[in-house]
């Protein structure tokens, strides 16, 4: 398990970390979600040893830096074109196999499974943001390493290679690796990753599971219809459950299905629709973090 | 500490910039050595029994600072292109990541410099033997010749090396690296006189030839002078190195 513990991250006056505390978990993809500005990128940077700040984190109780090979520990995606556009995306990938103490047979493996075995030898700098992805992505997982931290994986990629992405991370993390992935992407993280951390402004705003946030939003209720409308409008009042009055039934955003069922069984009521209407990942998210939005256009997101 | 040499080892062989930098340290030698030297020599020249020394020593000081350039470059480009963020996470220490650089830089430096030092006065014979001009009987000290040609490249090089991992921006380094000697040290030099051979620049420069226009040193106090500030340069470097952010 990785152990983020306190991190913390100021550039002069601006607070870019705050008090940052989670656990990625192993056999898990732990997805991270923040608005623009909300310090992922920093915070993954810190968890790496790259940037100096406060606090502590851990990879199996151990510090990066207590490990004899790192790269067997943990491996990297943080930026596209990390890479000298003049040396060969194979040359680029010994350079990191040997800083790994890692077999240089590796670097054909990790080629052939990101799809860039063709190009190996061509210099990356005009290669495609997708293609510097997936140089990116091989690069990261080099040393077969325990954890990948990958912060915008799916960036410039095709349909077709964010398929094979998504799969890619979530058999990675089935193998008994922690996998931490920020997206943009909300619709690809809600298929991807079991647990969320989601920050604002630097600081916490909650870390679940992918169905706790989604069930926790407002934007998940339950509609209910029934034979008689004022008969189960007064069996809602007798509960003191909030409603609203919709299509003819009632929208209700904190009750389960069961209770109403129960309810109206009790009460004899002829239920005609019962039906649960959940959040999607970008509504909870945007309901989460509709205050702590650094850079916000003036134009509202529709709903 | 191996793996991380041997990475470093792999990231300067595999850049176009090393080859292209070598490729015009070697055509300006061969310039300097075969052609002015050697075909075009004076009669001044033929007749001095330190030629070839002089040449090989003279050498070293004129491209060395091409030399160093590799070394800037080999940390600049970690910063260009954000590749520092994979030399940190592959090593467990920052300061293992930073010798292995250093010495990298070290071991390049002196390569390149026995190479130099070797070719300059092989081209010039080369090139009085193409013109048929016999030379007169040569004094040359391999063993002080061999360790003032090493120093002074190593020397530029590690200045270089400095200069690289506080600027880390590779235009300002490379600025800064031709900037200091050519202009800086010459502009102190007006204030300080005779005294500018205590300038780190002069002082390397005067481990092989002392300067008439500055106060006359020994090579061994030049190399004193040059080593202080070196310790002091590399301090620096590498508490910064510790403190700040990868990029």
């Amino acid at each position: 398990m990785i152990k983020v513990e306190h991190l913390g991250k100021k550039y002069r006056k601006k607070i870019a970390v705050d008090n940052l505390t989670f656990e990625v978990k192993t056999g898990k993809v732990t997805g991270f979600l923040g608005p623009n500005g909300a310090g992922k990128s920093t915070t993954m940077r810190l968890m790496l040893g790259l940037d100096i700040g406060l606090g502590n984190t851990t990879y199996d109780g151990k510090h990066l830096h207590e490990y004899a090979r790192p790269s067997k520990v943990v491996g990297i995606l943080l930026e596209a074109k990390a890479f000298h556009p003049t040396r060969t995306a194979r040359n680029h990938l010994e350079v990191l196999a040997e800083a790994g103490d890692i077999p240089l047979r590796r670097v054909d493996e990790v080629l052939g499974i990101v799809g860039l075995t063709d190009v190996a030898n061509k210099r990356p700098g005009k290669f495609s943001l997708g293609m510097s992805q997936r140089l990116g992505i091989a690069a990261a997982i080099l040393g077969n390493p325990k954890y990948l931290l990958l912060d915008e994986p799916a960036n410039g990629l095709d349909p077709e290679g964010i398929a094979w992405l998504r799969q890619f991370i979530k058999d990675y993390a089935d193998q008994n690796n922690g996998v931490f992935v920020s997206s943009h992407l909300l619709s690809e993280m809600s298929q991807m990753a079991d647990n969320v951390v989601v920050i604002g402004k630097g600081r916490l705003i909650t870390e679940t599971s992918i169905k706790g946030l989604i069930s926790g939003s407002s934007h998940s209720s339950v509609f209910v219809r029934a034979s008689n409308s004022s008969q189960l409008e007064k069996l809602f009042k007798s509960n003191k459950w909030k409603y609203q009055k919709e299509n003819g039934g009632l929208r209700v955003t904190d009750l389960r299905t069961d209770e109403i069922g129960k309810a109206a069984f009790a009460s004899g009521l002829t239920i005609l629709e019962l039906t649960v209407s959940s959040a999607s990942l970008e509504e909870a998210f945007l309901e989460l973090t509709a205050d702590s939005e650094e850079y916000r256009a003036q134009t509202e997101v529709r709903k | 500490m191996m793996a991380s040499l041997r990475s470093e080892l792999r990231k300067l062989l595999t850049v176009r910039s090393t080859y292209v930098i070598l490729g015009v340290t070697f055509l300006l030698v061969f310039f300097f050595a075969f052609y002015a030297e050697g075909i075009r020599a004076s009669a001044s020249s033929v007749a001095n029994h330190d030629l070839l020394m002089q040449g090989s020593e003279q050498a070293v000081i004129s491209v060395g600072l091409l030399g160093a350039l590799v070394g800037v470059l080999l940390v600049t480009h970690e910063y260009r292109y954000n590749t520092i963020m994979y030399t940190l996470t592959t090593s467990n220490s920052r300061t293992k990541a930073l010798l292995a650089k250093l010495l990298m830089v070290t071991g390049f430096s002196i390569v390149f410099s026995l190479i130099v030092g070797a070719l300059a006065p092989a081209l010039t014979l080369a090139g009085l033997h193409v013109k048929g001009i016999v030379l007169i009987g040569q004094h040359f000290s391999v063993a002080s010749v061999l360790w003032k040609v090493i120093f002074v490249g190593w020397g530029y090089a590690m200045f270089a090396f400095i200069f690289a991992m506080i600027v880390r921006i590779q235009v300002g380094a490379v600025s800064t690296l031709f900037l200091v000697p050519a202009m800086v040290e010459p502009l102190v030099g007006l204030i300080l006189k005779k005294d500018a051979v205590y300038l780190p620049f002069n002082a390397l420069q005067s481990v092989v030839q002392a300067n008439p226009d500055l106060l006359p040193i020994s090579s061994a106090r030049a190399v004193g002078i040059v080593l202080v500030y070196l310790a002091i340069g590399l301090l620096v470097s590498w508490q910064l190195f510790l403190r700040r952010d990868a990029n």
